[in-house]
């Protein structure tokens, strides 16, 4: 049997995502997942979700890749980038080529530029009136994506937003913000199991992280609670060796 | 808790904060424990540019204004997950994510809980005069290790 092309692609994981959101589901977990779709599916780099603190602050929620550099990236578009830029003005930051000599984004653009990324775009998460976050791609070669890829991402971030509405009434502001604090108090939670695992495992942080999704997987467990299992301590150490190489997603 | 004249102190204290809190242009202070119960959350300090006491009703405004923060400190944070501040409780505008990951490594290593590390990690940086994020990195990359 042929290998999927790429709109078969595309349309799975639209559709596998749709699938997640109808389900219980835990929000850093399918977030991550996109992240990892919007990479493959885009020939990007990198990707990240970004949500809004009920003070408007921007936070990473899920990203593609857990490295150090990629991280300190999203905590730096708290204060400047273009994740702060889509959010503040509810506009896609379309395709930008980075360069250091620049008054846009100084910081951000010399730390970019440091990681190995050559260009960046930034869609909002937009939910009727309001921006909620912002959908971030980042790109090791300056090439622009095509229209229809813009598409696609764009599709991206209305899942991500999608997912930030689980049940009930949509037109309640209250509730989305509720909805944003809890995806970003469970992503803490989640940074501090990873920090217990890498502790009681000998890991890196990253592998940390590959080895909590794993079992999550594995034990058919929402990430979060596997998390909190982590921390309390009620989890069989032993959960955190290597028992198969299975990819996570 | 009340000073209100910081610059003729009835009482002789602060001796790191007056002479700052002076230059800004504070005259006076008064401090309004945060509490339910008998648990304390914290604090909510008047400032006034002009020496003088709080009248009778700036005095009942003030315990009224620490009893309502503490309620709502006391319903955003029951909303939270253990172990983790309610966002709307945050004031810091630098968000790290190596200090929880620091701060799940160090329960682990001394046995305590996530709260707990936390306040090792804060304790450590604030006596070393280094940056949280700095500190929480060097413990992420085992350069450094509390004890």
């Amino acid at each position: 049997m042929a290998p999927p092309t790429r709109d078969q692609s595309i349309i799975e994981s639209f559709i596998k995502l749709a699938d997640n959101l109808v389900a219980d589901f835990d929000v850093v977990d399918l977030l991550t997942g996109l992240s990892d779709r919007c990479v493959r599916l885009l020939g990007i780099s990198a990707a990240g979700v970004m949500f809004s603190t009920p003070a408007g602050q921007l936070r990473l929620v899920a990203s593609s890749s857990e490295a150090m550099q990629v991280v300190e990236l999203f905590e730096l578009q708290s204060q400047e980038g273009p994740c702060l830029d889509a959010f503040r003005t509810g506009l896609p930051v379309a395709h930008e080529v980075l360069r250091r000599d620049t008054s846009r984004w100084s910081s951000f653009s010399g730390v970019a530029l440091d990681a190995g990324f050559e260009s960046v775009c930034a869609l909002p998460l937009r939910l009727r009136d309001t921006t909620v976050g912002a959908l971030n791609l980042f790109n090791m070669n300056p090439t622009p994506m095509t229209d229809v890829d813009l598409i696609v991402a764009q599709g991206f971030a209305d899942l991500a937003t999608i997912s930030v509405l689980q049940h009930g009434a949509m037109s309640e502001s209250q509730r989305v913000r509720e909805q944003l604090s809890s995806a970003l108090a469970s992503r803490v939670v989640i940074e501090q199991a990873k920090g217990v695992i890498s502790e009681r495992a000998q890991v890196n942080i990253g592998e940390a992280f590959v080895r909590l999704r794993r079992y999550a997987r594995a034990n058919n467990m929402l990430l979060s609670r596997v998390a909190q299992a982590a921390i309390a301590g009620t989890l069989d150490p032993a959960a955190w060796e290597v028992t198969s190489e299975a990819p996570v997603d | 808790m009340r000073e209100p004249d910081l610059a003729n102190p009835s009482l002789v204290r602060w001796f790191a904060f007056s002479p700052h809190a002076l230059e800004l242009g504070v005259s006076a202070i008064f401090g309004f424990p945060v509490r339910v119960g008998a648990a304390r959350l914290g604090a909510l300090n008047l400032y006034r540019d002009h020496p003088g006491p709080l009248t009778d009703a700036q005095h009942a405004d003030g315990l009224a204004i620490a009893d309502m923060i503490a309620l709502w400190v006391i319903s955003a944070q029951a909303a939270a997950p253990d172990g983790v501040m309610a966002l709307e409780l945050e004031a810091g505008s630098h968000f790290h994510f190596a200090v929880e990951n620091a701060a799940g490594m160090i329960s682990v290593q001394l046995g305590v809980s996530v709260t707990e590390a936390h306040v090792r990690l804060r304790a450590y940086a604030f006596s070393h005069n280094r940056t949280l994020a700095e500190v929480a990195e060097d413990v992420v990359t085992r350069k450094l290790r509390l004890s």
